[in-house]
């Protein structure tokens, strides 16, 4: 009479046991799976971004952007805001109005997001300078982001200025030496 | 006398549920284990490789870490091959002395690497016929590696896999 209680009861503690000692691994990979999800939103918000640039959308791009979001540009010294994005935004469009942006690869961890991309278009007003060439040009660049809570952060930005300036027939050439 | 074992056979079928259910979700865990673990490693690589580059100078670091069929798209030149990049590699390093170089960033997903370095080094040797300055110069590198197995057969025949890197893009400010 003894037996089967004793043996049901020690059955049912093992499976406890067994349902128990796998509870932290669980908690291991939701965790992971998480971190995964938020990595790919994370992708998505970098694409989103491109893709309002392309439409001139600032209502959208000021909701993708954090309140204190920062700009670094190697050209600048301090960080830029979203108003001077948002400004450069419009100038590049009025020189080149079919700018578009084509993503080629895009990687994540933790906040960080990494672009790849490949930028065209026409130059038909004058940009820096340069009169309208009507040259259908390119641009490469590699943008990081830091993406927090759905909203960028900050961005840094490099892009290949001197492969599009040559293709706008400009060249590099060495400083006129001061002499005399 | 029944009742109870009536209940055994139950409660050991819970217990059977509970383990299987726990082994799909554990294969799981296992993948994202090992899928971290590769990109630490690829991270160690990259690491290496910008370290042996500029901070040690060795140019066996190339043969160590790339492919032989490794491809670099620079913003203004694209290297096709091993022999090549040793190439170009030998030209920046006869050129500039006293190399230093920093990582400032690294991230990895899946089989790729993003680092942001500063690169700093004196000209002192001419390179692409601008003659030695003797300036200093600092930049910022970005680059994103594609990292592979790369498996060799060996004399006694066993292939043996090591990571490397296939390709890079590059962009410098």
């Amino acid at each position: 009479m003894k037996y089967p209680l004793l043996i049901a009861s020690v059955v049912i503690l093992l499976s406890f046991t067994v349902g128990c000692q796998n509870g932290a691994q669980k908690a291991e990979l939701e965790k992971v799976k998480m971190q995964k999800a938020i990595e790919e939103q994370n992708k998505q918000v970098a694409r989103d971004f491109f893709a309002a640039i392309d439409r001139q959308d600032f209502t959208k791009l000021k909701d993708l952007l954090a309140e204190d979001f920062a700009l670094n540009d190697p050209g600048s010294p301090v960080p830029l805001h979203a108003d001077n994005l948002f400004a450069g935004i419009k100038d590049h469009y009025t020189a080149f109005p079919d700018w578009n942006h084509v993503i080629e690869d895009v990687t994540a961890e933790g906040e960080k997001v990494t672009v790849r991309l490949i930028q065209y278009g026409t130059h038909k007003a004058t940009y820096m300078g340069i009169p309208a060439t009507g040259s259908r040009v390119h641009m490469a660049a590699l943008h990081v982001g830091r993406i927090v809570d759905g909203k960028i952060k900050d961005w840094f930005a490099v892009e290949d200025y001197l492969g599009l300036m040559t293709q706008l027939g400009m060249e590099l050439k060495p400083k006129e030496a001061k002499k005399k | 006398m029944n009742k109870y074992l009536c209940a055994i056979p139950s409660a050991l079928l819970l217990c059977f549920t509970i383990a299987c259910q726990d082994k799909a979700a554990m294969a799981e865990l296992e993948k994202f284990r090992a899928q971290a673990k590769v990109q630490e490693q690829n991270k160690e690589i990259v690491k290496r490789y910008w370290n042996g580059k500029w901070n040690e100078r060795r140019l066996e670091i190339l043969d160590e870490l790339q492919t032989s069929d490794v491809v670099n798209y620079g913003t203004s030149m694209k290297i096709n091959n091993l022999k090549e990049y040793k190439q170009v590699y030998g030209m920046f390093l006869s050129a500039f002395h006293d190399t230093h170089l920093t990582i400032e960033e690294i991230s990895a997903e899946g089989d790729r690497v993003m680092t942001r370095v500063v690169f700093r080094g004196v000209q002192q040797g001419a390179l692409e016929g601008i003659p030695a300055t003797g300036k200093t110069v600092t930049i910022s590198i970005f680059t994103v590696f594609r990292l592979v197995s790369f498996c060799r057969k060996t004399r006694d025949l066993l292939y043996r896999c090591t990571l490397r890197f296939r390709s890079t893009h590059q962009f410098l400010i």
